[in-house]
């Protein structure tokens, strides 16, 4: 599984978007506010998820704000983490 | 001390509603599920009655549950069913207050916490989880969805978690805080809970709990939530009765009043340790029944008992005690069905430490 | 409002990380110091060791200390009560046996989450059922009620940040209606790896001693602690010839209705509990000597708090005391309500520990150094997680 599907996977799962599937999450929605609808309860939950998931770690909610747009910054941000 | 209660919403191994109650009630028929316990004679199954919360589904869309856990969701359908239930569903949020009385708080949430960090790494506690462990949780879930902006309350005593709430419930109404309050209580099973059950108790032998039996451990675990819309004035159509008089301590000391107008509803649930307080002060002078064999024992089934006495006072019957339990004790047990001919039901409530509280209802 | 009974604060007990007495307390914050430092008592993974304000084992009551048959929290509760009675020139054997209430806020005391324990039942084991004795017989409200042998209603509120702001405000309205002639209200909370995690998770945790409301303010410490208020009816103390130190006048509490873990943006919760407060307590604006305020030091709390300050009680002088003890939770309001009576008394608040900067979007900046207040009442207040906000508006002995 590439890092969009297991992403895709592992933020139904853990954060209970019970009625979506991968397919229906779209590549470039917003995640937080419309879109996704996601707040600020999921996005420190996301935090740790990159972290238990990906090792990849994040400092501080301003350094995650950009990463957190859409599907497609948050593979960015982990591959490029990755990389370091 | 009084208020009046409006509304009821009830939810737990019996079914969902105040239909389904008194129907489980008039029958004294209610089904439990299996669980599965750890023990150190590996894993065990042991009889529980289980909450199923989809009736929320009626109210709220499915997204709005969405982070909301088990315990929360038990406690939310309470409350919407309670409003339903007095016809209210678009009461004034900003002068109801909401009171949830719970004796363990929301224990799965709390271990899905500990789960998250406890093989070693802090930095995977999950925020989610523990946001959903604080014992306000339900309250708070209550108040956001609902859009409730007056206040919100929880009280943790254990097994008198539900008189020493209602006593602080009732003082908002009398200091004008409030127009009306969401008065509940909700407690949840979880594997840990199930877990200490057994060490403590040992394998369930039977499947009936026998509350009557003093001597003897018949308890089945149980779980669901209860709530009642309270109200200072009776308003007309829907008014269940009244709550008269609310008492609660943590000592000794409690003396069981001699009262011929009232019919007392025993907190006992089959535990031994509480049962055998029962022996010591409940006396021949009054007549009793329970109700516990049909939702399981857990900290706050008496708001359970609460919801019976209401039942009660609605058909103008007292109801028979559960199929199958004996009664075979010297007390005044009500063995059958019979006419509601006393004034007051009173919910009494004592635990193992010496704890007691009395709720008495009365009709409105 | 109908005619209530005030509810007189004739007794005051206190232990946290800047004392084992009020008298302790207050002393250090007027010499401004504090000692936040990374936990003693457990240790963690993660890699930054965030502070905390932790209770020395010397401070609690000598015949607690080394045992384990209840919890920490309950300990700190004991130690604050006997503090609190003597305080209020009371004898045990003068309340046992009568109808007196306790009222108790926690957190961390009122949930079973012993780690050794859940360790050993979390990879499949059956542990040994001390730690759920221990919890069981740990119910703050339960074990103050045994202790002294009281017969009142007992309730143990657990309404997480605010939990002992309501335990005082429903403690006081026992004492209103004449339900109980005397109370015993407070809070308690112990410092845990749970809650520690907690908030570290929820990036609300500063790795740095807290700034609350300074511009470069990160999060919020941990703390722990208890403070007990002795509430009781006039007939009470004249009979027992005390002097309170002084009176509650109101209680407002309220909900923001709008998130599980962040304050409502415009703090319309906090606004409409100051309001009920205020006319609860039949206050005027410049009545108001000080407002211990909630000061987390988390970006957010401060924001709202500052507006809404600003809004409602401008000119005010206000004060975080948190800066000083941590963030105790469950005891946070009670701790801050005892705080407000000593500063009362003494027509002084000490300067906001943390705070160097202002913030430029905060529209009202807390006192900096030790400030002499004028006014015969003050607010305590507090916001807790849910969204829950109390306020408790407190009286001089002469107000």
């Amino acid at each position: 599984m590439n890092i969009k599907e297991n992403l895709k996977k592992i933020l139904i799962e853990e954060l209970n978007l019970e009625d979506l599937t991968a397919e229906e999450i779209e590549d470039d929605a917003p995640l937080f506010g419309e879109g996704l609808g996601l707040d600020s309860l999921d996005a420190v939950e996301l935090v740790v998820l990159l972290e238990k998931h990906f090792g990849v770690e994040v400092k501080n909610l301003d350094e995650g704000r950009a990463a957190f747009q859409s599907i497609n910054t948050l593979v960015a941000f982990i591959e490029e983490r990755l990389v370091q | 001390m009084e208020a009046f209660v409006q509304g009821i919403g009830i939810v737990g191994g019996f079914g969902t509603g105040m239909e389904a109650f008194s129907s489980t009630l008039a029958t004294g028929l209610s089904e439990t599920q299996v669980v599965t316990v750890q023990t150190p004679d590996g894993a065990k199954e042991m009889p529980a009655f289980l909450a199923d919360t989809s009736g929320l589904e009626a109210f709220v869309e499915k997204k709005t549950l969405r982070r909301m856990d088990h315990y929360s969701r038990m406690a939310l359908l309470g409350a919407y069913l309670a409003l339903e239930n007095a016809g209210i569903l678009n009461i004034d949020r900003r002068r109801l207050g909401i009171v949830v009385a719970s004796g363990y708080g929301a224990s799965r949430s709390t271990c899905a916490f500990l789960d998250s960090f406890i093989d070693g790494n802090d930095a995977f506690s999950s925020p989610t989880h523990f946001s959903n462990s604080v014992h306000n949780a339900a309250a708070a879930n209550i108040s956001i969805t609902l859009g409730v902006t007056g206040p919100c309350l929880t009280v943790s005593q254990f097994e008198m978690s539900v008189p020493s709430a209602l006593i602080s419930a009732i003082e908002w109404l009398k200091e004008g805080r409030v127009e009306k309050v969401l008065f509940g209580a909700v407690d949840e099973y979880s594997d840990i809970l199930g877990y200490c059950w057994h060490r403590f108790h040992g394998h369930q032998k039977g499947i009936v709990v026998d509350p009557f039996l003093f001597h003897e451990q018949t308890a089945i675990l149980g779980e669901g939530a209860a709530f009642f819309l309270l109200s200072l004035e009776q308003e007309t159509g829907t008014s269940y009765g009244r709550i008269e008089d609310v008492n609660t301590q943590c000592t000794d000391g409690f003396e069981c009043p001699d009262a011929d107008q009232t019919v007392f509803i025993l907190g006992a649930d089959g535990n031994k340790s509480w049962g055998q307080q029962y022996e010591r002060y409940v006396t021949k002078n009054i007549r009793i029944a329970s109700y516990t064999p049909l939702y399981g024992s857990f900290p706050t089934n008496m708001a359970f008992d609460m919801a019976a006495a209401f039942s009660s006072f609605r058909i103008g019957k007292i109801y028979a005690p559960a199929a199958g339990i004996s009664c075979l004790s010297s007390l005044n047990i009500i063995k059958e069905e019979q006419p509601l001919d006393v004034e007051k039901i009173c919910c009494l409530k004592l635990a193992s430490k010496g704890e007691s509280g009395a709720i008495t209802i009365t009709h409105g | 409002m109908r005619q209530r009974i005030p509810a007189a604060i004739t007794g005051v007990g206190c232990i946290c990380g800047v004392g084992g007495t009020l008298g302790e307390c207050i002393e250090t914050l007027f010499e401004g110091r504090r000692n936040p430092l990374p936990p003693l008592r457990f240790t963690s993974t993660h890699d930054v060791r965030y502070p905390v304000f932790e209770v020395p084992e010397a401070a609690i009551r000598p015949e607690l200390k080394n045992t384990d048959h209840i919890s920490l929290t309950s300990k700190l509760a004991i130690t604050a009560a006997y503090e609190a009675f003597i305080d209020a020139g009371l004898e045990i054997h003068e309340v046992k046996g009568k109808k007196v209430g306790v009222c108790i806020g926690t957190t961390v005391g009122s949930v079973m989450n012993d780690l050794p324990f859940y360790a050993e039942f979390h990879k499949g084991g059956t542990p040994e059922i001390g730690a759920i004795n221990r919890f069981l017989r740990s119910n703050p409200s339960a074990l103050i009620a045994r202790e002294f042998g009281l017969t009142g209603p007992c309730q143990t509120v657990v309404n997480a940040c605010s939990s002992s702001t309501d335990a005082i405000g429903i403690g006081a309205s026992w004492i209103q209606s004449g339900l109980c002639e005397m109370v015993i209200a407070g809070g308690a909370d112990e410092l845990s790896l749970v809650t520690y995690n907690g908030f570290i998770s929820m990036m609300i945790a500063d790795e740095n001693p807290c700034k609350p409301f300074d511009r470069d303010r990160k999060g919020l410490n941990l703390g722990e602690g208890s403070a007990i208020l002795i509430l009781e009816s006039e007939h009470s103390w004249v009979q027992r010839h005390k002097t309170p130190r002084a009176i509650v006048l109101g209680y407002g509490s309220s909900s923001d209705a709008h998130h599980l873990t962040a304050p409502h943006p415009h703090g319309e919760g906090l606004k409409r509990a100051l309001i009920e407060a205020m006319s609860f307590s039949g206050a005027k604006l410049d009545e108001i000597a000080f407002v211990n305020a909630h000061g987390t030091g988390t970006p957010d709390n401060d924001r709202v708090e500052s507006k809404v300050l600003s809004e409602l009680l401008p000119g005010v002088p206000f004060v975080s005391t948190k800066g000083y003890t941590g963030h105790t939770l469950g005891a946070a309001g009670a701790i801050e309500a005892a705080f407000t009576v000593a500063c009362l008394e003494r027509s002084m608040i000490p300067g906001n520990a943390g705070f160097a900067n202002p913030d430029p979007d905060l529209p009202a900046t807390p006192a900096k150094i030790p400030t002499v207040v004028k006014g015969s009442m003050a607010i305590s207040q507090s916001l807790a997680f849910g969204g829950c906000n109390g306020v408790l508006i407190i009286g001089n002995r002469g107000g």
